[in-house]
């Protein structure tokens, strides 16, 4: 499904974002990518959804080599990636069903086709009750759940979560974690980006441990070694 | 057609968004819609304007009351050969006193005409020269050639001296005209470009999040070009009332006197060729728009 080809990322100043990074994921896994900040988390997240191109390697995903993929062809890789992050990027003055709306209007779907797919979307987040609130009506939770429904709105083959837990309590988190999770058993892949120790041991799934930009171990039932 | 009306619906909400910079631009727009239009609409007068005064330039050739026909007929074909004529009218005996009977109809003149008794107007010849300046040319030709002899009295009218003021005036005013429409292009550039510049920014977060969730291209940049459309088109409305309307009431009378007899009202001038006026603002208006909305949207929104 994904598959990391000694990939490197070198920003201007020689600053070594991923060294050699090589990895494989399959269709319907769920992984944990670990480490402190500054190990090459984020890169990871940003290389896969084509918003920086490695500086070697080669990224394929599914059968398409994305480290050649075509300025208007990013649009198409995007609706195949959901992603979520810790600050949920939601847009404050659009009510929740607006929010995931948008995400479809900006598309091109049509408005009735709108209307029937995002109640079923807040159905599977469990929000189907509080569509009409703004985000500043709901809590860290029930707004990284809008971002979710967001996220899965295109119906994804891959869900990328960064830090997703980050700004939230614990309870709240495990939540999420637990949605991730079931957003995975439906088939899914899910990519989890985080530092979280309790969350990444609790999962007990795959664990790739990133440090300083260097790829220091793959777990397929690991836990958070840093 | 969903995909066309939500970007339209997006750039009507940036344009209400940003209202004060939206007016400020349409402004600005509306100002060089505006001294284009009527530069233009003045290069048109101006051109009517010497247009007929050229016409005015003309030697006229009464021959002998005696002579016949076919010899003045003759000098008008021998006349017609020449480069510097452009067109010979002849004006027989009787078009003559017609025309005489019309100038004078409410005069006295008219009464001495009747105590002659018959037609003493003999026959005559208007020569039009090509251009102004070849009417020397014509005064030499009929008053150096075979027909001298026959010829009771040439009359030479001369604008040549109204035409050269009225072309250093209108040059003049067409030259401000120029100067301040070139200013007003660069200042509406360059407004247009920081408006979309600042909706960019204001709209940084949302422009994100079309990016994350994988919206195309045309959905981001589409709403911009369209909003600098609007301005173009909204600036030329703006722009046409208000030459319509106030200004060329104001104005006409004016400028009106100053072309008086030379060229059609102002004001008609301006109906006549308010096609081209429309279509020349809302053309400039949406091409200066989307040049300058294009050079922010390259520059500063990343797809």
């Amino acid at each position: 499904m994904i598959n990391f080809q000694s990939v490197s990322k070198i920003y201007p100043g020689n600053i070594t974002a991923l060294k050699e990074a090589t990895f494989n994921i399959a269709p319907g896994e769920f992984v944990s990518i670990v480490g402190q900040s500054g190990s090459g988390k984020t890169t990871v997240i940003r290389l896969l959804i084509a918003e920086e191109s490695p500086t070697l390697g080669k990224i394929i995903i599914g059968d398409w080599d994305i480290t050649k993929i075509h300025h208007s062809e990013i649009p198409i890789l995007r609706r195949q990636i959901g992603v979520i992050f810790q600050d949920f990027k939601l847009l404050i003055k659009k009510t929740a069903y607006e929010n995931v709306a948008f995400a479809l209007e900006v598309s091109g779907v049509p408005s009735s086709r709108i209307k029937t797919i995002v109640p079923q979307v807040f159905k599977i987040v469990g929000l189907e009750k509080k569509m009409d609130r703004f985000p500043k009506q709901m809590s860290g939770g029930e707004q990284q759940r809008v971002a979710i429904a967001r996220a899965l709105i295109h119906r994804p083959k891959i869900l990328l979560a960064d830090e997703p837990t980050g700004n939230l309590d614990s309870i709240n988190a495990h939540e999420i974690i637990d949605l991730l999770l079931k957003i995975n058993e439906f088939g899914t892949t899910v990519i989890l980006v985080t530092h979280n120790r309790e969350i990444v041991n609790m999962i007990k799934k795959r664990v790739i441990t990133l440090d300083h930009g260097h790829l220091v171990s793959d777990q397929a039932t690991g836990k958070y070694i840093l | 057609m969903t995909a066309f009306l939500r970007i339209i619906k997006f750039a009507l909400k940036n344009f209400w968004r940003n209202l004060a910079l939206s007016i400020v631009t349409i402004t600005i727009l509306v100002l060089v819609l505006f001294s284009t239009s009527f530069l233009l609409l003045l290069n048109i007068l101006a051109r009517t304007a010497t247009g007929a005064v050229e016409n005015k330039i003309d030697v006229s050739v009464f021959f002998e009351e005696r002579v016949a026909e076919e010899k003045v007929l003759a000098a008008k074909n021998e006349w017609e050969k020449s480069e510097a004529v452009k067109s010979i009218e002849y004006i027989s005996k009787d078009q003559a006193l017609e025309l005489f009977k019309t100038k004078h109809k409410d005069d006295d003149a008219i009464k001495a005409l009747e105590e002659v008794g018959r037609n003493p107007f003999g026959q005559s010849l208007v020569l039009k020269p090509k251009s102004p300046d070849q009417i020397d040319d014509l005064e030499k030709l009929v008053n150096g050639g075979d027909y001298k002899s026959v010829i009771k009295q040439t009359s030479l009218s001369d604008n040549r001296n109204d035409l050269a003021k009225l072309k250093a005036v209108t040059d003049n005013i067409h030259r401000i005209g120029l100067g301040a429409s070139i200013m007003f292009v660069i200042i509406a550039v360059l407004v247009i470009h920081s408006t979309i510049k600042m909706t960019i920014y204001t709209q940084q977060q949302e422009i994100s999040i079309m990016r994350l969730v994988g919206a195309s291209n045309i959905f981001i940049q589409g709403p911009f070009i369209v909003e600098s459309i609007l301005y173009g088109l909204i600036a030329s409305l703006i722009a046409m009332a208000i030459l319509f309307f106030p200004l060329l009431g104001m104005v006409s009378p004016f400028v009106d006197k100053f072309f008086e007899g030379y060229a059609e009202n102002i004001f008609q001038s301006f109906l006549n060729n308010a096609w081209l006026i429309i279509l020349l603002q809302i053309f400039l208006g949406v091409i200066l728009s989307i040049a300058s909305s294009g050079f922010a949207i390259r520059k500063h929104l990343k797809v």
